[in-house]
């Protein structure tokens, strides 16, 4: 398969556009996350447990160099059944829930909303500006399978299902970007964090289950753990 | 020890990284900071542009603890005139008062600061300081106790607690103070060391023998801690009048240890030590203690 020389007007007024027009609108879409961005009320109790289930974590890590008595005190401070902290946090767990949804779906959808238009509506006129040419060709084989998802518009069967059109260098480009961003705009930024929300946009309803499940299993692991004075 | 160096006549860039690495390590220099500001940096406040502000907020920290307090609201005018209305000037503000020792005010300011957010812990202690500057140990007590409820993995907040107890020699609380702090840090040959410096000062064989095992554990952690080596050798003292026969002999050799251990600390010690001699004699006559107690 001789390969083939693309018009190099492709590169000058296509390829390097796709990338720069990636790349601004990265930009741009974290600095509008910037000022739409409330801030978060932060809640004294759920502070307040994750410090505890530190600290029964530490004390079942380091237990050993506490004599027993002291040991014993702790212990039943956390975890007695009537007066301690965990099993009293294992039941109040699910009331918290309610005042919780209203703020968090707002924030979960305005995230959403902010990562996905954009990336439709550019999709979308790129595939309707740059139709009808392969832009690039990918360093590796694919299959023949490939050729309808890549190669939208260029109806060419024996065409190597490596050449690409400018839609999946889009694509490409929204992903690979990502580092970029975190060189320019430095760790934290919403660009960088748009795939892994989008995963895990499916856990976050079962977030507010996840305290309850925390507090039983530091309990639980709490109750087996065998103290020996060992320093 | 810190080496005495003349910070009036260094450049603009050494001035600058030098108080950037102290911001960074949360250095306490004070008097030094601000020395470095009047002499050299402020002359320069245009071309440190942005960083003006960080260097602005550590200056006026470090004049507030130095008593230089004319500095201190200089630098507060400009931080006012730039950021308005932001909670970080405020609680510069705060600590101004408090240095001033208008305490009212100042908690006042904290209280508000507090509402406007719960979780922060800075203003929560600096209330808690003011107290014990104020010399009210019992309600500086009480509310470090409400503070570490919430916050219970604090390590700085039970140092202090651990601290405010031995003022009223309540050692049994003391106590446990260091032990929370060891469950955090169980590595740390200093907090091992003073567990065991309380447990001794608690007396009875449990705790001495408690205090003996701290203190061996925190020679594994820094060989050559003499004063957790002489604990050492005063616990192995303590213990072998009432010990059993074998138990005398293993007391006797963990004695005998440390204070090879510790004449050869003393003896390792570059700087020119005048009582090198009665030192290393008081140590061979513990030794002698301990043999007469074991034979």
């Amino acid at each position: 398969m001789t390969d083939l020389l693309l018009d190099p007007a492709i590169r000058t007024w296509v390829f390097v556009p796709i990338i720069a027009t990636t790349f601004l609108i990265g930009i741009i879409r974290h600095y509008v996350y910037l000022l739409l961005l409330n801030k978060k009320k932060v809640d004294l109790q759920s502070v307040k447990d994750s410090h505890y289930l530190t600290k029964t974590r530490l004390l079942r890590e380091n237990g050993r160099f506490l004599p027993p008595t002291s040991f014993g005190m702790r212990k039943s401070y956390l975890s007695d059944e009537e007066h301690g902290y965990l099993p009293q946090r294992i039941e109040k767990g699910p009331a918290q829930q309610s005042a919780f949804d209203p703020s968090m779906m707002t924030e979960m959808l305005k995230g959403n909303m902010l990562n996905m238009i954009p990336m439709i509506v550019i999709g979308g006129w790129i595939n309707f500006t740059f139709s009808g040419f392969v832009t690039t060709k990918v360093p590796f084989p694919l299959t023949y399978r490939f050729k309808p998802m890549l190669q939208r518009g260029v109806d060419l069967a024996s065409l190597d299902a490596a050449w690409v059109s400018s839609a999946s260098w889009y694509f490409l480009n929204v992903f690979g970007l990502r580092s970029i961003y975190n060189l320019v705009l430095g760790g934290e930024n919403v660009a960088d964090t748009m795939m892994d929300e989008q995963v895990q946009g499916m856990n976050n309803p079962a977030g507010p289950q996840d305290p309850k499940q925390a507090f039983k299993a530091e309990w639980e692991a709490l109750q087996l753990y065998f103290h020996s004075f060992h320093v | 020890m810190v080496d005495i160096q003349d910070w009036t006549e260094i450049s603009y860039e050494e001035a600058r990284s030098t108080l950037r690495k102290w911001r960074e390590e949360h250095a306490r220099r004070s008097e030094e900071t601000v020395e470095i500001w009047e002499h050299v940096l402020s002359r320069y406040a245009s071309s440190l542009k942005d960083e003006l502000w960080p260097v602005l907020e550590q200056v006026a920290i470090s004049s507030l603890d130095s008593a230089r307090y004319e500095l201190a609201i200089e630098c507060l005018m400009h931080l006012n005139k730039r950021f308005p209305k932001s909670t970080r000037v405020t609680k510069l503000q705060a600590m101004r008062l408090e240095a001033l020792r208008d305490f009212k005010n100042a908690e006042l300011l904290y209280e508000k600061l507090i509402k406007t957010d719960e979780s922060n812990t800075f203003y929560r202690k600096r209330k808690i300081a003011m107290l014990i500057a104020q010399g009210e140990r019992h309600e500086a007590i009480r509310q470090l106790n409400d503070y570490l409820e919430t916050f219970i993995n604090d390590p700085e907040a039970w140092l202090e607690l651990s601290e405010l107890y031995l003022q009223e020699a309540d050692y049994a609380r003391a106590a446990f103070c260091f032990e929370e702090l060891l469950l955090a840090n169980p590595q740390n040959s200093l907090y091992l060391r003073r567990i065991a410096e309380i447990r001794y000062t608690l007396g009875g064989t449990e705790n001495v023998e408690l205090a003996r095992a701290y203190y061996e554990h925190a020679v594994k952690c820094n060989n050559s801690d003499a004063r957790a080596l002489y604990g050492v050798i005063l616990c192995c003292n303590y213990l072998l009048p009432k010990a059993t026969a074998q138990r005398k002999k293993e007391l006797g050799a963990t004695g005998f240890k440390a204070a090879d251990r510790l004449i050869a600390v003393y003896e390792e010690q570059p700087n020119e030590n005048p009582s090198l001699k009665f030192q290393i004699k008081t140590i061979q006559t513990l030794k002698n203690i301990i043999k007469n107690a074991t034979a």
